[in-house]
């Protein structure tokens, strides 16, 4: 008998598909009630805290402090003036470190040439940078905005870097032997696997470029979040500056949770059937 | 009718002490219609070097390379040693990345996926799948944009005996049907002769060392004892060759 495609099962069975990694909880109400524990930790040992030196106020305490501060509409002139410099520092980073980031992917002479530089920028903490640009610039917008370009720079040209190095030469040359247009392989081959790198850089830049905002605005400014956060602790007002605290990192969480990594799930889903 | 028509290509690469090293040496070849031939040949011979200058991947030293349809310049199918998927795309995806002419494509697609047997893992990634269908998805990606000319760069080195006999039988039956004009590396003799018209022996240095005819009913099979008998007659000869060397 004829041992054809059709009948050869080791050949023509298709691999089972179990969509989620053996041994992993993926569920989303597994995520949501990890998200749960998560904040109730992150209260038990605030509590803990509290009740340990005596300094610390309530959680309530706190909360009821940012209320105030959003009443007398604190939070959102802060905000503003923050994002916008945020906003700035970090599409300034992007650009100038995708530039970057494409050169040293692409020639050797730029990765002997940038990737010590590279490596300085991702060393030196973001404290450095918040200090060297208040007495550079002194007290204005360019301070946090230079600040948060320093700090999320070195993230993006070396997250940029790893994609470019990432594109499969393989598949480049079989779309060429098959003609298929620029524009469809730029689309389909180049962009979808520098797509997870890419989404990385932006990640970490963010998380880099706000906490070098925050520094910024706390050395060198008089308005933005890190600003009023300083403005309550030399007041000596632990829950004001603790309510500040509180909402730059929910600010962080939300923009990375809600915002860029469902894009990045999106983006890598491939890799996980 | 396809013709492939290949004159004085030689292919020489200088690495970065500037020392030379020729790949392809004097390559005449032409062939025409619905022709199976094989390119056979020791490691280091040139093959698939030939097959990347013959698509357009690859750039010749000199000579020339001419693939015609008729009046027209021949449309190029390739199937590579390793699939080559895109690994964010289905499968339908990956073989509509290929098509120039979008008229059909779907049917077309389906009617060659159908072919080696996968039509119905069409909305599969290829991490889904095993080598042996990611190859046949290779193999009905080819097919699928509907090429004058066919080239195969050793497409069934990577699988197991079992899956490559299979798809050796597969292939057969598609070319029979299809009828394209097909180069084909291989450095499986079995192979070169179970489905081509024609072998063409590379010699090391990348020169054609002999041109041997097969003249025999297909479908073949590799059991048929005139298929074995050929077979190590080309061995026989391959082996000399290498001796020679």
């Amino acid at each position: 008998m004829t041992n054809t495609l059709r009948d050869s099962p080791a050949i023509s069975n298709p691999v089972p598909v179990t969509g989620k990694a053996p041994g992993r909880f993926v569920g989303k109400g597994t995520s949501i009630l990890a998200g749960l524990l998560s904040l109730l930790s992150i209260w038990v040992v605030w509590e803990i805290a509290r009740l340990w030196g005596g300094r610390l106020p309530s959680l309530a305490e706190t909360l009821a402090r940012l209320g105030t501060e959003w009443a007398g509409n604190e939070i959102w002139i802060n905000f503003a003036v923050s994002i916008n410099r945020f906003v700035l520092g970090l599409v300034l980073a992007l650009v100038v470190g995708a530039i970057l980031g494409v050169a040293i992917g692409l020639s050797k002479f730029a990765e002997a040439a940038l990737s010590d530089l590279t490596m300085v920028g991702l060393a030196a903490p973001a404290v450095i940078w918040a200090l060297l640009t208040t007495m550079w610039f002194g007290f204005g917008w360019l301070t946090p905005v230079v600040t948060v370009f320093l700090s999320g720079l070195p993230f993006v040209v070396v997250n940029i870097a790893k994609a470019v190095r990432a594109v499969p030469g393989d598949l480049i040359l079989m779309a060429r032997a098959f003609e298929v247009p620029r524009v469809r392989g730029l689309s389909q081959i180049i962009a979808p696997a520098v797509a997870g790198s890419a989404i990385a850089a932006v990640r970490f830049a963010v998380i880099s470029a706000w906490n070098g905002l925050l520094l910024a605005e706390w050395f060198g400014s008089t308005s933005g979040v890190g600003w009023r956060s300083r403005y309550w602790y030399d007041a000596n007002q632990m829950d004001g500056f603790l309510a500040w605290v509180l909402l730059f990192m929910a600010f962080l969480v939300l923009v990375d949770q809600i915002l860029l990594a469902p894009i990045e799930r999106r983006a890598t889903r491939w890799r996980r059937v | 009718m396809a013709n492939i028509e290949i004159k004085q290509l030689e292919k020489t690469y200088t690495d970065a002490k500037g020392r030379q090293t020729r790949v392809l040496d004097s390559i005449d070849l032409t062939v025409s219609g619905d022709t199976f031939v094989s390119i056979v040949g020791p490691s280091g011979s040139g093959k698939t070097t030939l097959l990347n200058i013959v698509s357009g991947i690859e750039s010749a030293t000199s000579g020339s390379v001419s693939l015609r349809e008729g009046g027209r310049d021949a449309k190029v199918g390739y199937v590579f040693q390793d699939p080559r998927l895109l690994p964010w795309r289905t499968v339908m995806q990956n073989l509509s990345f290929v098509q120039d002419d979008r008229s059909d494509w779907e049917v077309r697609a389906r009617h060659y996926l159908e072919l080696v047997g996968l039509g119905h893992l069409g909305d599969r990634f290829p991490a889904q799948l095993s080598g042996g269908q990611q190859q046949r998805i290779g193999i009905a990606r080819a097919f699928s944009v509907e090429p004058d000319i066919l080239l195969m760069d050793e497409p069934f080195s990577h699988l197991d005996a079992m899956t490559s006999r299979s798809l050796r039988e597969h292939l057969e039956q598609i070319w029979l049907q299809s009828r394209k004009t097909v180069l084909f590396v291989t450095h499986d003799i079995t192979e070169a002769v179970q489905l081509s018209d024609r072998i063409i022996v590379l010699a090391p240095g990348g020169r054609i060392h002999e041109t041997i005819e097969v003249d025999l009913p297909r479908p073949r099979r590799a059991s048929d004892p005139r298929v074995a008998v050929l077979q190590a007659e080309v061995l026989a000869r391959f082996e000399a060759l290498e001796a020679a060397a």
